[in-house]
């Protein structure tokens, strides 16, 4: 089939060609129909039943004489499934009438010729779509048929590549037109995008194979399945096509070696995607299916290998998807975050191939078990409504910077242990708890985001001492105890000149918890409540006019280090007034 | 512009003109199909509201047909019969199947040439089935005859339809034949049920007078259609979610 052939048929919806017509002609008498089943007017059972009386070994029973003379057909039928003993084999099935709907829903389209006798390429099966996709998109877009237009260039394309598929005998071919109507209409959209022309026949080509192909797969299921299959297909191919030529566009091909692995990349991508949300689909809507197929394509491209081999991919996004539709997370991610979660941790693995895509040891798991330890943790233990204070957007921040740094440092955080008892689920934990009763007091969502950050890094060179992963509950934890000591402090004193801002104890945080972690065996008492109780009585009180929300966290942070040092003994407090004079002139 | 070049132009333009005409008459064609895959959706799903098929059989008239492409004829002609067959119209179902058949462009057993063939059978099947249900509740044996009578000449029609079927009949298509002989001899079992009770001779004699016809017992007829069609294809499964195993 010539591409240029199909393309000049579309132009000829004025003139149509004299060629071009026979092969439409053609795919036209071809065309698989339908047909009718027609009714049934008769009862099997009872037809079953009048067949056995009238044999001639069994007439005598319905005869003058016989003890079934003159029942009717009811009758018989009771008669016959009593003299066999059958009548479980003559009820219809429970579910007759469904079973009935289910059957007539699978009855596909009844071909005209059989396979190898009528027309032989994809293309020419599809010509008849092709020409009323393209005919439609032209007449409304007549500019489009300028030579060197991008809407050619896709005609041209998808025709190279459904030539090149070899699509099975029953692939359901009007999936593969969709592909063309989304593609044209994509970059008609689109008239900055700059697709290498090269990829465009094996993208669109993959897209629309792989898509027959589970739509095929998907028909082997029940009618029900077979239905939302296809309805799901048909709100979705235009997102896959639209996310595949948005990732071509950003010049993914530079990470192939060839057109070839180009294609193979491509339906590889797109099975796996389907084959990962297979069972959710439902979290899913033509936008957020675009991101991730885009993002999939982007990850997939740079690591072609290992992502195909492994159905790491595949495996990955039904992990994640696992863990965002458990109870907890339903309620902590809301409707519409899922999708971009899912997009989140297809760009850092992309980041982050080296630790994630061990060919020995893929780590599919991973960004899962950081949506359990918030959705087992953050909800939970943080007091209050979480979303109140955390917006969809904070919350998607937070899932980015913990995705990232357990791609980093996957041992310090995960570590093969159980989702509630790593590192990462217990300082989420210690945070969540620590707060309190009033974390709005402490945190607001963009800070809550920030002290994630802060302790990230301090919490990942000292867990071991810092956390007790031994437990599943944080209370025991060091860094609970320390920043429930701020927390309680503040509190408890009631902070009068409301020094303690969000930002305020954000930096208090920072500067308090590395002294922490260098000194573990301080933590048996309280050096940190000690520290941050006197700071604030000297800013309530003998040093108001030099104690600001600006220089209390260095002030604090001094006062620690003090008396982690044995240089201070802060129960003093004509000392300790003396002590911070002394700092505070000094800065 | 001269009137020679003109002159020259006519043919160019009348050729320009016809083909855009036979490709319009094509895609509207086209449209025409999918009407009657719509009407054949509806009647599947047993939707009484439907007049699908009878708007099928009004656009498609003998007229139309003549104007289409020769290779389209045949199938022009298998759907307005299957929508005259459904919209109960039988002796124009009998006529468009009957056209359809001596249409040269027909190719030999495909879907289209096995259908046209298997209409006369159905439309016969859609009269008694119509009769018997407008018949009293018990037949007498001179009643049943008149419907032992259609049957043979239905049994006759669909063996032509069955010897149509060649290496370019699609295994589907052979299904659909199988499932509606089997629904055939589900009608005729259900007339010879409902012969008089009291009569028991009527209805042994009109069992071997069917096994006369049929050259086997009418059940071992019914088994044999049955298992012609693929366990697990749709049409198996609707046989048996019907109660026929």
């Amino acid at each position: 089939m010539d591409p240029e052939l199909v393309i000049f048929a579309i132009e000829s919806a004025v003139k149509l060609g004299r060629k071009i017509y026979s092969v439409l002609v053609d795919e036209t008498a071809e065309r698989p129909l339908l047909l009718p089943i027609g009714e049934l007017h008769a009862n099997v059972a009872q037809n079953e039943a009048v067949l056995f009386f009238a044999r001639p070994e069994n007439a005598h029973l319905i005869g003058r004489d016989g003890p079934y003379f003159g029942c009717s057909a009811e009758e018989r039928l009771i008669a016959y499934k009593t003299l066999l003993h059958l009548t479980d084999r003559l009820d219809l099935p429970p579910a007759g009438l469904r079973g009935a709907s289910e059957a007539i829903a699978q009855i596909h389209a009844f071909r005209q010729l059989a396979p190898g006798a009528g027309a032989k390429s994809p293309a020419q099966r599809i010509i008849g779509t092709v020409f009323e996709i393209g005919v439609d998109y032209f007449a409304a877009h007549p500019e489009s048929l300028s030579k060197n237009s991008a809407a050619r260039k896709v005609l041209h394309s998808f025709l190279e590549g459904v030539d090149e598929t070899d699509f099975a005998e029953g692939a359901p071919m009007q999936i593969v037109g969709d592909v063309l109507g989304a593609a044209l209409h994509t970059v008609g959209n689109n008239p900055d995008w700059t697709i290498d022309d090269r990829y465009l026949a094996p993208l669109l080509g993959g897209i629309a194979s792989a898509l027959a192909q589970e739509l095929e797969e998907a028909a082997e299921g029940s009618a029900a399945d077979q239905w939302s299959a296809t309805r799901f297909f048909e709100r979705m191919s235009a997102a896959v096509v639209r996310g595949g030529l948005a990732a071509f566009n950003e010049n993914l091909n530079v990470f192939l070696p060839t057109e070839g692995a180009a294609r193979a990349l491509v339906s590889a991508t797109v099975a796996q995607v389907l084959g990962g949300i297979r069972g959710n689909e439902d979290f899913f809507n033509a936008a957020t299916l675009e991101l991730i197929f885009k993002s999939a394509l982007g990850a997939a491209a740079e690591n072609a290998e290992l992502f195909t081999k492994n159905n790491f991919l595949q495996k990955l996004i039904a992990r994640t998807l696992e863990a965002l539709a458990a109870p907890r997370a339903s309620e902590l991610f809301p409707e519409g975050t899922v999708g971009i979660v899912l997009a989140s941790a297809l760009e850092v693995v992309c980041e982050h191939a080296e630790t994630l895509l061990d060919p020995q040891n893929t780590q599919e798991h991973l960004l899962a078990f950081v949506i359990e330890a918030l959705a087992e943790n953050l909800g939970p233990r943080l007091a209050g409504d979480t979303k109140q204070f955390l917006s969809r957007r904070h919350l998607l921040q937070l899932v980015r910077v913990l995705f990232n740094e357990v791609a980093s440092h996957p041992e310090q955080w995960v570590d093969g242990k159980d989702s509630k008892r790593t590192a990462l689920a217990q300082m989420i934990g210690s945070v969540a708890s620590a707060l309190g009763e009033e974390p709005l007091r402490f945190v607001s969502g963009a800070t809550f985001v920030e002290l994630v950050q802060v302790l990230v890094p301090v919490v990942a060179n000292n867990a071991e001492k810092l956390l007790d992963s031994d437990s599943t509950a944080p209370h025991a934890n060091v860094l609970l105890k320390a920043l429930q000591q701020i927390v309680r402090t503040v509190l408890e004193r009631g902070d009068t000149r409301k020094l303690v801002t969000r930002q305020v104890f954000l930096e208090i945080v920072e500067r308090v918890l590395p002294l922490v972690s260098a000194n573990i065996d301080a933590m048996a008492g309280k050096p940190v409540a000690e520290g941050v109780n006197v700071a604030l009585e000297l800013a309530e009180g003998a040093l108001q006019n030099q104690i600001n929300g600006e220089n209390l966290p260095r002030l604090v942070e001094a006062l620690l280090r003090a008396v982690l040092a044995g240089e201070l003994n802060v129960s003093n407090l004509a000392a300790s007034e003396a002590w911070a004079r002394q700092f505070l002139k000094s800065r | 512009m001269t009137l020679l070049s003109h002159r020259h132009l006519r043919p160019l333009i009348l050729c320009l003109t016809l083909a855009l005409a036979a490709g319009c008459r094509t895609i509207a064609f086209r449209d025409i199909q999918r009407d009657f895959q719509d009407a054949v959706r509806a009647d599947n799903a047993g939707d009484p509201f439907s007049d699908g098929h009878e708007s099928v059989v009004a656009t498609l008239t003998p007229e139309y047909i003549s104007a289409l492409d020769a290779r389209l004829r045949p199938n022009a002609w298998m759907l307005r019969a299957v929508s005259a067959w459904r919209s109960g119209q039988y002796r124009m179902a009998n006529e468009s199947a009957e056209r359809g058949r001596r249409d040269p462009g027909l190719v030999s057993g495909s879907r289209d040439d096995v259908i046209l063939n298997l209409v006369p059978a159905l439309a016969i099947d859609g009269e008694q089935t119509a009769r018997l249900s407008r018949a009293p509740a018990a037949l007498s044996g001179a009643d049943y005859r008149n419907y032992e009578t259609a049957y043979k000449l239905a049994l006759q029609q669909i063996s032509e339809a069955r010897n149509r079927f060649n290496e370019k009949t699609p295994e589907d298509v052979a299904a659909y034949f199988y499932y509606q002989r089997w629904r055939l001899l589900q009608h005729w079992t259900a007339a010879i049920n409902r012969l008089d009770p009291r009569e028991p001779d009527a209805i042994v004699a009109a069992t071997e007078q069917a096994r006369r016809i049929l050259g086997k017992p009418l059940d071992e007829a019914v088994i044999e259609s049955r298992d012609k069609i693929p366990t697990g294809h749709p049409l198996r499964n609707l046989v048996r979610a019907q109660g026929g195993q």
